[in-house]
């Protein structure tokens, strides 16, 4: 038995099937999913209301300031788009490189890609002074002949979001019609089985349909890494373009690139014990899983690590008294111990991995990748807020404190990131059947 | 084959155009439309008028213009012919217009707080004044109508008793004789506790004055003071020390002129200026009554070019009596009626005027505001506003002007002098009247055409004030006694809000303090050496207890605040001035010289604009001593915006800087800009277009940077707008487009000087600050510039509506704009001349030539942002002449 096979299942195709396919089909929901659902509703309808409230009066409700204009919006922004670029990477660069233990986390991660890319989108768009005109970033055919400007990373921004989305969904949903196709058959009431068979656009498992498809998925997993590194380097530039000190760095592009994909393989780990644990997926979503889930977060810590550091140290090279003082006030300033959290918990927590046993268990990974999340979220609101906190005049320092608001929107846009993957399990198929089963046919081959 | 005339197409075409025409073109009016019975003369509609008339700021007036947008007064312009504005106004004159409007006016006479007719009230004022033992109490009177008037009440009524209450006195005004320097002779001054630079109503002259000399001829000055003082911030050197040794620095200066030691220190250094300035060249200002004998002698001795002028509320003939003795006379039950008039004693003395009140059986009050008086009083009647009313006064320098009403009255006020008229008998009398009888019975026959030459001017020609003979020889007065281990105070008028008259006005609570840029309130001042001995910081909450009077208040660490000194600002703590005035700051006027000082360990963050004065070494405030040499502009890839005729620039002389923030009141007045009140001022966020930063420079004195929108050739906001609302236009100017605006705060997040403005809320309007988007206030709009909505960001604009005014008559007179054509609304305010606006592609414009000035630099230069706004650095002494 060759190594890959510890990230596949013993099983038979059928047994594969059944447990994947089966409990979405299951007419019971169950108390755990009724309880779960209900929360994240309830945090959901938060959100809603924090944004209703939003429209109405005003982002004076955050705590943004005249210095300070962005605060957890943008940081919350970037933080879930980070999170949803782990999905994409998992499947496309992951399928090109060939990497067999990405077959039964694929799916989900793939969803989580989306969700969290749809929410990161509302951000930029409620954190507008006036929301509702947000299509004004679309180049429309405007009767006064204006178009946007182009040279703002805002409307690359804009291009690289809706590009991104476009692109996960259709990736997502292609690389599942084969698996909606296994449930239409499967389905027993005539409900499920329109449903999944308008979902399944007529898969009929053709050598045909399956060669169309092979090749097809491979053209988009090629699209798709460039994309998923675009999206994040085009947030980057939205402060790298800038002319503030601590957010004018060339390294920013590639530098959020790596902590998107820390922060959402991270969200993936989170994702995927909890996935396992509820459904019963012991035998897909392996200790092994864990263990290379594991060494990819070791190396993205370190990649950020060093990251932390090239910030640092230009910031002494650049003999910029303005780059100097933001680097002492990162640690010495009333940031400072959020700042030192944040490092323990992107550069420190994560050298655990280093440890094999650590790497296999299952409620350490979690604890870890939990850890990396919060760290990931407080390196965004930090550098949304340390620059313009500290900029070039001091007589315009002022400090950025959250509101009420703020948290609100956080924590709803949680509870609806949540609430979206609840229904997800009950009409997805969590893992890719077609890929777990294809693997193993791989892997059975001499 | 076609018939003759039009086509069924045709006519049907023609049909639907003339239908489209009509509904697109006519429209019911909303309601009946009234044209001007009579247009009033001169008025072109959308085109402002000028009135040459006159505020009283502490009872003395400074002249100033008032533009009239179709019979709304909008913004108060200095006078340039008026010598106590010379075109220049301050804080307190910009935020007059909204003082008139102000929603929370006291707009019917009251009685016992229920509102009556002005017949009940003129009845009982009648019946009250005859009463023997009457008093009338009044602020300084500044009005020659009025000071007759008072004559002609107390010869009518002999029982009557005229009392005097003041609360700020002007500038240099010491033991009854107004010192007046003449800044045009001066070399060099040293003053030892005045503040010429000063907020009161001499304010304007001095520092026209001041920096003239100063540009001119480089002004030296010396100050001893006890806290940072907007004379002492500009001073070339300065010592703060405990107000009980200020007369003491009288003694020494005077005997180091007389041939004094060669000791060295700031008194030496004080005199080496003074001598070197050589005679009839340097005068020493004081303001303490305990030094005034010793730097009387000491000018002698320096032949000082100070004139002695009779203060502007002393009238031949006429003596009011101090308020101490109505104190008396109330508490002795020897006072059967009191009529307050424009004056509001409880506030100013406290419980113990109050309690002594309270002992009077008839209290009438007469003010804009029902304030504090007027709770306490029976009847309360109000007065009418400045800008409503018609007046003469007087000018610290002596020179009268008249006051003329811009607008009919908005409420059932009165003036001032109809309310003396009622006391002075049955027949009723018009301020017009009163105000005209007085003066033609001076001007005889020549009345029509001096009357008239004086509203046109805003000045009465010929009028100054009487020299003394020379300067009282006064003793010194016996220095206060200072009890050891306490702290001493020093209380001065707010720079905000004054004694608190204008606690109601919301731009002034919102203009910063200049040394601590606190709005909202006011703060303990502590010396950073006492302040660590005690473990005090910024916002922790102190008690003060003078006089057996108590004072909770945030303490706040200031630089150069003499040790063991504090200082404290009259005019806060008002409890009825109206929802923007009460309860702002405390109220610390009954306390006395000294005072002890208790931490209570809790905190009060004061709403401050600016927390921190420190440069960080990064010399964003240089001095003739610290300014890098400029080389040739880096190498860009951008092109030169520099084509058409017309570049607009400004350059701002940080030398000539006193730090009044006028211009800060003026941009308010003239752009719409809304107040955001305390709480979102503590959050961080403020709305006003031009800032004046302070920073503590190396010599440890604080100095001011005004920092409007800089205007950059590159300006970093605009590449960042992914809709293009920020842009540049073929002038030069970086222009913000508020109805294409979505609010990103991109642009704001990419300035680099943090000068752009966003609404948060709908500041303006819906959701403002208490009353302030009250109907009423919708009159005091400039019709010239856009109100901004929620979500948008703005910021300054170069007064770019001005700019058009002034490219709209050129383009008319088929001429190209005027060098001086165009004057933007911060540099006509201000007093120090320290702006200079103008085209930068005329080689021959004062704004190129004060760019070509050795002094000159940019902020943040070394970002390549090329901005237009730009600054000339501080002159520092090179330090010859000292020891």
């Amino acid at each position: 038995m060759s190594a890959a096979s510890a990230y596949l299942p013993r099983m038979t195709a059928a047994e594969i099937t059944a447990e994947v396919a089966d409990p979405v089909l299951r007419p019971a929901f169950g108390r755990r999913w009724w309880i779960g659902c209900g929360i994240a509703l309830a945090l959901t309808l938060v959100m809603v209301a924090s944004v209703l409230w939003l429209l109405w009066q005003g982002v004076g409700i955050w705590g943004v300031n005249t210095s300070n204009v962005w605060g957890f919006a943008l940081a919350n922004y970037i933080w879930w788009i980070g999170i949803g670029n782990a999905g994409t990477l998992i499947s496309s660069m992951l399928l090109l490189t060939r990497q067999r233990w990405r077959a039964s986390v694929s799916r989900f991660a793939e969803a989580m890609t989306l969700f969290a890319a749809a929410i990161a989108g509302l951000f930029p768009i409620f954190h507008l002074g006036r929301p509702w005109l947000c299509y004004w970033l679309v180049p429309y055919p405007d009767t006064m002949g204006i178009y946007p400007q182009w040279r703002s990373p805002l409307v690359w921004d804009f291009f690289a979001i809706a590009a991104y989305l476009l692109f996960s969904l259709m990736f997502w949903y292609t690389g599942a019609i084969p698996d909606f196709a296994t449930l239409r058959d499967r389905a027993r009431t005539r409900g499920s089985q329109v449903f999944y068979g308008i979902l399944a656009m007529g898969w009929r498992n053709s050598a045909r349909h399956w060669q169309i498809y092979e090749s097809y998925y491979l053209a988009m997993a090629a699209l798709g890494v460039p994309m998923v590194v675009s999206v994040h380097s085009v947030v980057g530039l939205d402060f790298a373009a800038g002319l503030m000190p601590g957010w004018q760095e060339t390294i920013f592009p590639p530098y959020f690139v790596v902590g998107a994909m820390f922060s959402g393989f991270a969200m993936v780990v989170v994702l995927a014990a909890a996935l396992r644990h509820a459904l019963g997926l012991e035998a897909l979503i392996t200790r092994a899983h864990f263990d290379v889930m594991g060494k990819v977060l070791l190396f993205a810590s370190l990649v950020m690590a060093l990251s932390y550091a090239t910030e640092w140290f230009f910031a002494w090279y650049s003999h910029d008294p303005a780059d100097q003082f933001l680097l002492s006030w990162e640690f010495f300033g009333a940031y400072g111990p959020i700042y030192v959290f944040m490092l323990a918990c992107n550069c420190l927590v994560p050298q655990l991995y280093w440890f094999r046993a650590v790497r296999r268990s299952v409620a350490a990974s979690v604890v870890i990748a939990l850890l990396i999340n919060v760290g990931m979220w407080l390196e965004r609101i930090l550098i949304v807020a340390i620059t313009p906190a500290r900029g070039h005049l001091p007589s315009q320092w002022s400090i950025f404190w959250p509101t009420v608001w703020d948290w609100l929107t956080l924590v709803g846009s949680l509870g609806f990131f949540a609430l979206m993957f609840f229904l997800f399990v009950r009409l997805v198929p969590t893992a890719s059947m077609h890929e777990v089963k294809a693997e193993i046919f791989r892997g059975e081959r001499p | 084959m076609s018939a003759p005339g039009h086509t069924r197409r045709e006519a049907l075409r023609l049909f639907s155009a003339g239908t489209a025409a009509l509904v697109a073109g006519c429209r019911a009016p909303a309601r009946p439309i009234v044209p001007y019975r009579d247009m009033p003369e001169g008025l072109v509609e959308g085109k402002p008028l000028f009135f040459a008339t006159t505020l009283p700021l502490a009872g003395a007036g400074r002249g100033v213009l008032v533009e009239s947008h179709e019979g709304r007064p909008t913004k108060v312009h200095g006078n340039p012919l008026h010598p106590a504005s010379l075109g220049a106004t301050d804080v307190f004159a910009e935020a007059a217009v909204l003082g008139l409007f102000d929603p929370a006016r006291s707009r019917a006479p009251l009685r016992g707080g229920q509102p009556v007719g002005w017949g009940a009230l003129a009845q009982a004022l009648g019946a009250v004044a005859a009463r023997d033992g009457a008093a009338l109490v009044t602020g300084p009177v500044g009005s020659a109508a009025m000071a007759g008037q008072i004559a002609d009440l107390l010869a009518r009524h002999p029982g009557m008793r005229w009392f005097m209450h003041r609360t700020v006195t002007p500038a240099l005004e010491v033991s009854g004789v107004q010192v007046w320097p003449d800044f045009d002779s001066l070399d060099a001054i040293v003053t030892i506790g005045a503040d010429p630079l000063g907020p009161g109503p001499a304010q304007i002259a001095l520092a026209k004055g001041w920096s003239r000399a100063r540009r001119e001829r480089g002004l030296r000055s010396h100050a001893f003071d006890s806290g940072p003082t907007l004379t002492s911030a500009r001073a070339d050197r300065r010592m703060s020390l405990r107000p009980s040794a200020l007369p003491g620095i009288a003694g020494a200066l005077l005997a180091m002129l007389q041939g004094g030691t060669a000791a060295s220190g700031p008194v030496a250094e004080a005199a080496a200026i003074l001598r070197a300035a050589g005679p009839g060249r340097a005068a020493v200002l004081g303001d303490a009554p305990a030094a005034s004998g010793t730097i009387a002698r000491i000018n002698a001795l320096l032949d000082a070019p100070i004139r002695h002028l009779r203060p502007f509320w002393q009238w031949p003939g006429l003596a009011p009596a101090p308020m101490p003795e109505l104190m008396a006379e109330m508490e002795a039950g020897r006072v059967p009626a009191l009529v307050l008039l424009g004056v509001n004693p409880v506030y100013d003395l406290g419980n113990a005027f109050a309690a002594a009140m309270a002992q009077v059986p008839e209290r009438l009050h007469f003010g804009t505001e029902a304030d504090e008086t007027a709770a306490a009083c029976d009847w309360h009647g109000p007065l009418h506003h400045p800008l409503e009313d018609w007046s003469d006064l007087r000018a610290v320098d002596g020179t009268q002007a008249l006051v003329q009403p811009l607008i009919a009255p908005l409420h059932d006020s009165r003036s001032g002098y109809e309310v003396l008229a009622m006391m002075l008998g049955p027949e009723p009398g018009s301020a017009f009247e009163i105000l005209r009888g007085t003066w033609a019975a001076r001007w005889g026959d020549a009345v029509e055409e001096r009357w008239r030459q004086s509203l046109h001017d805003g000045v009465i020609e010929g009028t100054a004030a009487e020299v003394l003979a020379g300067p009282p020889d006064v003793a010194d007065a016996a220095a206060p006694l200072v009890e050891a281990g306490g702290f001493e105070l020093t209380q001065r008028p707010s720079p905000s809000v004054l004694d608190g008259s204008f606690a109601a006005n919301a731009w002034l609570q919102e203009t910063p303090d200049p040394f601590t840029k606190q709005v909202w309130g006011s703060a303990a001042w502590l010396a950073p050496s006492d302040a660590q001995a005690l473990g005090i910081a910024d916002g922790d909450l102190v008690e003060l207890h003078s006089d057996g009077q108590g004072a909770r208040l945030p303490a706040i660490v200031v630089p150069g605040q003499a040790e063991g000194c504090i200082t404290v600002h009259r005019g806060y703590g008002r409890v009825a001035a109206g929802p923007i005035g009460s309860g702002v700051g405390t109220r610390v006027a009954g306390l006395g010289t000294t005072a002890t000082l208790r931490a209570t360990g809790s905190r009060a963050e004061p709403a401050r604009l600016q927390a921190d004065m420190n440069q960080h070494g990064r010399n964003i405030l240089p001095t003739t001593a610290t300014l890098a040499p400029t080389g040739p502009p880096p190498p860009s890839f951008y092109t030169q915006p520099r084509d058409g005729n017309l570049a607009w620039g400004m350059v701002i002389d940080t030398d000539a800087c006193i730090g009044c923030n006028a211009c800060i009141t003026a941009c308010q007045s003239e752009n719409n800009i809304p107040v955001v009140g305390p709480d979102e001022t503590r959050r961080g966020r403020h709305m006003h277009w031009m800032r004046v930063d302070a920073y503590l420079m190396e010599d440890g004195g604080h100095g001011f940077q005004p920092v409007p929108c800089m205007h950059c050739e590159h300006a970093p906001c605009e590449p960042v707008c992914p809709v293009e609302a920020s842009v540049h236009d073929s002038e030069g100017l970086n222009v913000q487009v508020y109805n294409r605006c979505i609010g990103t705060r991109f642009c704001q997040a990419n300035c680099p000087y943090k000068v752009r403005r966003f609404n948060f809320f709908d500041y303006a309007d819906r959701q403002a600050f208490e009353n302030q988007g009250a109907d009423l206030l919708q009159a005091l709009r400039n019709p010239d510039v856009t109100v901004r909505a929620r979500g948008v960001m703005e910021k300054c604009t170069y007064c770019v509506q001005r700019i058009s005014a002034a490219r709209r008559d050129a383009k008319k007179e088929n001429r190209p704009v005027a060098e001086g054509e165009v004057v933007t609304a911060c540099q006509s305010a201000c007093p120090a001349d320290a702006i200079t606006f103008g085209n930068l592609a005329d080689p021959a414009s004062a704004v190129n030539r004060a760019k070509a000035d050795p002094r000159h630099y940019a902020l943040l230069e070394d970002l390549g942002t090329r901005p237009r706004t730009t600054y000339l650095a501080r002159r520092v002494p090179d330090g010859k002449e000292g020891a």
